[in-house]
């Protein structure tokens, strides 16, 4: 794994996973956008506690495993689905009275070491194994900064059609190549280089931001009658302010000591030590992910443990700072919260003003969704390919077309990550009974 | 029957795939989901549907706030798909706002069609 077990990090995980298991169990906040709205219901007396466990357990245990565990596995750091989903499960799991909150705050703190030892110790034993394919596992996220420019062309192309979006997606092709021509400067000796990629992108999610706010929808004049109901909610979110603050704060120190990542894009790019386009990216999903967040925060009265995800982009910038940078995070993504729960009323009335933002946010999901499914596909193939040239290519596309037929299927975007470890442990076995000799 | 594509991913391609399934006997808009569910709660739409990676967030999020969870159901999350005897007793039941994973679009939708369809 790229993070260190040490005592930080350790104490970092431990009341990470205590205090989203806290927010979880107090009903303050949640990281899984669906099972959110279902917290107005129980809060309001329309359903109970059971029912809000099974529907927690139904949208996010799958995840956990399916898509948590291996993505962090091929990565190499903890993606924040695996350790929030898994505390929002643990703290609906107990009651929400005094006894409860302790129970659940406590199992949080022990979930959260476990998976930081945890993750190192199947790593740990994959090293073992007489096949060695974890150098492999890399070329999982590979094509992840290359591919991933391409997805504002595509979230203008939703809003706006083929044409407007081959236009996004010509000029960002024209700069990066120009900036790979040319993008490299000498100042006082010093030579800076700017990445093609991560100015391609940058350009790209400008791009798409202007088109929304310029040719986007205009005003429909619906939002704000309808989040004028759920006043109520914003206070009851405003009131637990600093509990969400200290999430906040706990979510980026996590990020800038490398234990946790915000999306698969950012976790490959920060374990290749990309930061400056981890940040491009985690802002990007941020935006997308604004809508979303806050829409649902407002018809629930219940936020979540990293807010709207923009605590994680000043964090990755402060990546290799030691102890001073996660110290920094932390106040950094407490502020954020802060900021961001003052906030929601106003942005919620906002969105009714640029309802092409509302659209950009829906747009900008699905087409990041679209290309890291074959990033990472691909991506999975070149590894699994790298592991055992004679079987990769099969086992991969045969893993992804047998998984959409399945009854239970994985997220596609985890096909990759799961098909290259596989892969890994499958030749292990192969070796043993003597079909894949080492060379 | 009028059905409205709201929350939040896919939109394009599942009122695609509506209307390539029941373009003479449904017609589909789409909308934002706080729109969709006002199209709902006015009267101006019978049917939500919506996509997100959960089947429950993005995809319902709104019209369970707006509508009741009683009126809402995700017909496919990452743990299950609903089969075709459990979509026709949720839409028995009342249910007009559903929720499903963006990629099980093209095993639920025909199932979901079916269903409001043969009501």
């Amino acid at each position: 794994m790229v993070y260190e077990v040490n005592f930080v990090t350790v104490l970092v995980m431990a009341a990470l996973g205590a205090i989203s298991a806290y927010l979880s169990n107090q009903n303050v906040a949640v990281f899984n956008d669906g099972t959110r709205p279902m917290y107005g219901p129980y809060i309001n007396g329309q359903t109970d506690r059971k029912t809000l466990f099974a529907t927690s357990f139904a949208l996010s245990f799958g995840l956990v495993i399916g898509f948590g565990l291996p993505t962090s596995i091929a990565g190499g750091i903890i993606i924040i689905h695996t350790i929030l989903l898994a505390c929002d499960i643990i703290g609906v799991a107990f009651k929400d009275d005094k006894k409860g909150m302790i129970l659940a705050t406590a199992c949080g703190a022990v979930f959260g070491v476990v998976l930081l030892f945890g993750m190192q110790a199947i790593v740990d034993v994959f090293a073992l194994m007489p096949v060695n394919f974890l150098g492999s596992l890399d070329k999982v996220g590979g094509l992840v900064i290359t591919l991933f420019v391409v997805f504002p062309a595509l979230a203008v192309a939703y809003q706006g059609g083929f044409v407007s979006g081959a236009i996004v997606l010509g000029l960002t092709m024209l700069v990066k190549q120009v900036v790979a021509l040319y993008g490299k400067f000498t100042f006082n000796g010093i030579t800076v280089a700017l990445n093609s990629d991560g100015m391609a992108l940058l350009f790209g999610i400008v791009a798409m931001v202007v088109y929304a706010a310029v040719w986007g929808k205009k005003n429909t004049g619906s939002a704000s009658d309808v989040f004028k109901v759920f006043e109520k909610n914003i206070d009851r979110i405003k009131k637990n302010i600093v509990m969400l603050a200290i999430a906040g704060g706990l979510v980026a120190a996590a990020t800038a000591l490398c234990i946790v990542a915000e999306g698969p894009a950012s976790l490959n790019l920060t374990a290749q030590g990309n930061y400056g386009e981890a940040a491009i990216v985690a802002l990007g999903r941020c935006l997308g992910f604004i809508p979303l967040v806050m829409t649902t925060a407002i018809i629930s009265g219940v936020y979540s443990p990293c807010g709207t995800k923009a605590v994680h982009i000043p964090a990755i910038l402060l990546i290799n700072m030691g102890l001073m940078g996660a110290a920094g995070s932390f106040v950094i993504g407490a502020l954020i919260m802060v900021v961001e729960v003052l906030l929601l009323g106003f942005i919620a009335k906002g969105m009714d003003k640029f309802p092409g933002m509302k659209d950009l946010g829906d747009n900008t999901r699905t087409a990041m969704s679209k290309i890291l499914d074959i990033a990472l596909l691909v991506g999975g193939m070149m590894a699994a390919n790298e592991i055992a040239p004679t079987l990769g290519y099969v086992w991969v596309i045969g893993l992804h077309f047998l998984n959409q037929s399945a009854k239970k299927p994985i997220p596609a975007m985890a096909i990759g990550p799961v098909g290259a470890i596989t892969l890994g442990i499958l030749v292990n076995l192969l070796h043993l009974i003597g079909l894949f000799p080492i060379a | 029957m009028k059905i409205v594509v709201g929350g939040q991913m896919d939109k394009q391609s599942i009122a695609k795939l509506i209307e390539s399934l029941a373009a003479d006997k449904v017609t589909v808009e789409i909308k934002s989901d706080i729109e969709a569910t006002l199209a709902i709660q006015m009267g101006q739409a019978d049917y939500y549907v919506g996509a997100c990676s959960t089947g429950a967030g993005g995809a319902l999020g709104i019209a369970t706030g707006l509508l009741g969870p009683a009126k809402c159901v995700s017909i496919s999350t990452p743990a299950k798909t609903m089969t075709q005897q459990e979509i026709n007793d949720e839409v028995a039941k009342g249910k007009v706002a559903f929720g499903f994973v963006n990629y099980d679009a093209e095993k639920v939708v025909p199932m979901l069609l079916n269903a409001l369809l043969n009501k």
